[in-house]
């Protein structure tokens, strides 16, 4: 039986985030003073003191640096195994965790764009290749 | 830090109970077990112990306040008590803080304990990231985090399965002769089984995986001069210790496969003045093989990409000359949540005290163990530590 999908823990910090997700738009946290970007959203600016950071739109476009094909699902994926996983660097610098789109593995290096899918009425990324 | 160079430490004895599968014990029941064992085996009564170094427990994270409930269910009265939440690194990290307390003079006899029940219970939330960017998106377990691992280091190296293959028999094999491992994975397995198990993910495989099972192990941290004061001589020293938390938070290495050991491999060696073809017994935290692989590259084994043709080339088993995780490892003894870094730590102190029977390894003055614990967001892993530990003369 397909259990329920985990609800998204959404905080004060990451709203603006999931907000952007849901008009398709992929948010990274953007430091200023030291010109990099980071991914997930933390408190503070990892790269300058004292850590501002403001939220600018990815291109969306990366290169995957790993990928797995997963037959143990998480609650509510039961459905869907095998699927595979991968993190993709984007081309802003941050790796990012997510669902890669169809059967085969891309081969490790290939080019990626973020791909988005609407399930549950909520929109969440996956991504595929380029 | 010449006072574990200089051998001013020393642990005086060491337990650990039968590793079981959904036993129905409590984390604090087998605390007990275990305790009691320690004393018996050491003569060294509560009234003498005045410090206790524990870990978290999987089956009671419910609890603020698990090491004062431990300190009232032992009986002990404390001068210092702390836990250590460095996950799979907290019990090799409990030795070496239990030898600060000691050398600052803040305690003088400290009980190191580690025991939780996670195949009974597990109440354990990993919250943040991870229900956020990681559960809801389809990530199931820890297993990904290493398949992940395990792909992006083949793509750049090969597969390391020919390798991964060799540790998996040579622990098992350890297993076979180890009283205290899970009696479920007790059975004999070849190479072929292990590259056969079905995939968990891919490519990592099921004979990869650590089995959560439930147990307890412990020991006593003093100082050598107490020791011998007290008349013990059989004596282990903790001669260098390096510990990494949150290793590279900038992704600054553009490889996933470079962890903390990387940085506190050498550093450890260079502490110990010793080069890793010295150390005798390898005694890696090992909750996936792929683990395994890094570790022996990273502290310095052997080099980048070459750990499936070392393990190929060596011989790993109770008589070879560079034997690992000689009583099966977490993989293949079991993992008894976070008392799981207690596996390698116990395994290593009964080979250098001469007690570990019909897997007694031949050179036994120094030996090597590890520790790795929690799982990052789109990197590796949080800690990594390493400790080096020597026969006391």
């Amino acid at each position: 039986m397909t259990k329920k999908k985990p609800d998204i823990k959404v905080t004060k910090l990451t709203e603006p985030f999931w907000n952007a997700v849901q008009e398709r738009r992929f948010l990274l946290q953007y430091d200023k003073a030291a010109d990099r970007y980071q991914f997930y959203p933390r408190p503070l600016s990892l790269f300058s003191d004292p850590g501002e950071t403001e939220w600018r739109e990815a291109s969306g476009l990366g290169k995957l640096v790993a990928c797995s094909r997963c037959h143990a699902p998480a609650p509510g994926f039961e459905g869907e195994v095998p699927y595979l996983l991968g993190l993709v660097a984007l081309d802003e610098g941050p790796r990012v965790f997510a669902q890669i789109e169809g059967e085969e593995a891309p081969s490790i290096g290939a080019r990626m764009r973020i791909a988005w899918h609407e399930e549950d009425g909520r929109v969440l990324y996956k991504f595929a290749r380029a | 830090m010449t006072w574990l160079t200089d051998r001013e430490i020393a642990v005086i004895g060491c337990a650990d109970t039968k590793l079981e599968l959904k036993s129905g014990k409590t984390a604090l029941e087998l605390a007990g077990a275990v305790t009691r064992q320690l004393l018996e085996k050491t003569g060294i009564a509560r009234s003498q112990i005045d410090g206790m170094a524990a870990t978290l427990a999987n089956a009671e994270a419910h609890n603020a306040f698990w090491t004062n409930m431990m300190a009232d269910a032992l009986g002990l009265e404390l001068a210092w008590c702390q836990a250590s939440e460095i996950g799979g690194g907290s019990v090799i990290g409990n030795l070496v803080r239990a030898g600060t307390a000691v050398h600052s003079g803040l305690c003088e006899m400290v009980l190191c304990i580690a025991a939780d029940a996670p195949s009974t219970k597990f109440v354990t939330k990993q919250s943040g990231y991870r229900e956020e960017f990681c559960d809801p998106l389809g990530y199931g377990a820890l297993p990904i985090s290493f398949g992940l691992l395990t792909s992006a280091y083949t793509a750049k190296y090969g597969s390391p399965d020919p390798g991964m293959a060799r540790l998996a028999v040579a622990q098992r094999n350890g297993a076979l002769l180890n009283e205290n491992a899970c009696e479920k994975l007790r059975v004999p397995i070849t190479e072929e089984d292990y590259l056969a198990s079905r995939m968990i993910s891919d490519p990592l495989r099921l004979l990869d995986c650590v089995m959560r099972c439930d147990g307890a192990n412990a020991f006593l941290v003093t100082s050598t001069k107490k020791a011998r004061e007290l008349g013990f001589d059989n004596l282990v020293h903790p001669v260098a210790y390096r510990e990494m938390v949150n290793f590279d938070p900038r992704q600054e290495v553009d490889d996933i496969t470079v962890t903390g050991f990387s940085k506190v491999g050498p550093a450890a060696l260079r502490d110990a003045g010793l080069k890793a073809s010295d150390i005798q017994s390898f005694h890696p935290y090992d909750d996936f093989y792929i683990a395994l692989i890094l570790q022996l590259e990273q502290i310095g084994f052997c080099g980048p990409g070459e750990a499936s043709a070392f393990l190929k080339a060596r011989d790993i088993g109770i008589k070879g000359d560079l034997p690992i995780n000689t009583g099966g490892g977490q993989i293949s003894a079991g993992q008894p949540g976070l008392a799981g870094g207690g596996i390698n730590l116990i395994e290593a102190l009964k080979q250098l005290r001469g007690e570990a029977g019909a897997r007694q390894v031949a050179r036994a003055e120094n030996a090597m163990v590890t520790g790795i614990g929690v799982i990052q967001y789109a990197r590796n892993w949080g800690c990594s530590n390493v400790l080096i530990l020597e026969r006391g003369a």
